[in-house]
């Protein structure tokens, strides 16, 4: 039998609520259990791949957070081979590509749609 | 401050239950030898091969390397006898991941109990 395939969609751009950070946990339980995880970012989740984040607080007596995003570029590493980015939700946020942490595969709307079509579990964050 | 620390050189180190450091900078080499022999392992230059590639890959990713990770790596580095899961328990019996995670001062692994 080959490995179920879970997609995981994320929506939310980091730092704002613990979404990001939620869905890359969620990422390595699927990836360490062998399933054949890819990721999907689509609106303001196209934020979580921007490369060069800070997240320093201006209020420094507060601790700060860590920046998880980082950890997406070690996605490959973990056995998930493609990060998928909505070409229309990065272009509408004035990014392109080379602003992304990661090599990204972009795909248009039609392309998500086979995506999500041959999945076996789809997790939207 | 956190209930659990350790002292070493005068100095008192906050760490959870499992003896993991709380403050990553805080970390040196000399106090990695410590918490190591506080487990019974007096580190080797083998150790600080492991040792050395999860602190660069924390710096890089924020998260410990893979088990897979680190053996397709040190296969390329250092050759098959150095790259597989019997020579890694040998150097860290607790296990490699949780135990190099330690002694590199980064925080427990999440999927280490």
């Amino acid at each position: 039998m080959s490995a179920q395939k879970y997609l995981y969609v994320i929506t939310k751009a980091p730092y704002s609520n613990a979404t990001g950070i939620e869905a890359l946990d969620a990422i390595l339980i699927g990836a360490s259990f062998e399933l054949d995880v890819s990721v999907l970012f689509l609106h303001d989740g196209v934020f979580q791949l921007k490369a060069n984040q800070n997240c320093a607080l201006s209020d420094s007596s507060l601790p700060a957070i860590k920046q998880f995003t980082k950890t997406y570029k070690a996605l490959e590493d973990f056995g998930v081979d493609e990060l998928y980015v909505q070409e229309q939700s990065l272009a509408a946020r004035g990014l392109g590509e080379s602003d992304l942490l990661a090599p990204v595969k972009l795909v248009n709307n039609q392309s998500i749609k086979a995506l999500i079509a041959e999945q076996d579990q789809v997790f939207t964050f | 401050m956190s209930e659990y620390s350790i002292e070493f050189q005068g100095q008192t180190y906050s760490t959870d239950v499992q003896g993991f450091l709380k403050q990553r900078l805080a970390w040196s080499p000399e106090l990695a030898v410590y918490i190591a022999k506080l487990d019974g392992v007096d580190l080797t230059n083998e150790h600080w091969e492991i040792i050395n590639y999860f602190r660069d890959y924390y710096d890089d990713y924020n998260i410990p390397p893979p088990m897979r990770m680190v053996i397709r790596v040190f296969k390329k580095a250092f050759g098959e006898e150095k790259a597989n899961s019997r020579y890694l328990l040998q150097l860290f019996p607790e296990g490699a991941t949780k135990a190099a995670s330690k002694f590199a001062g980064l925080p427990k692994p999440k999927n280490c109990k």
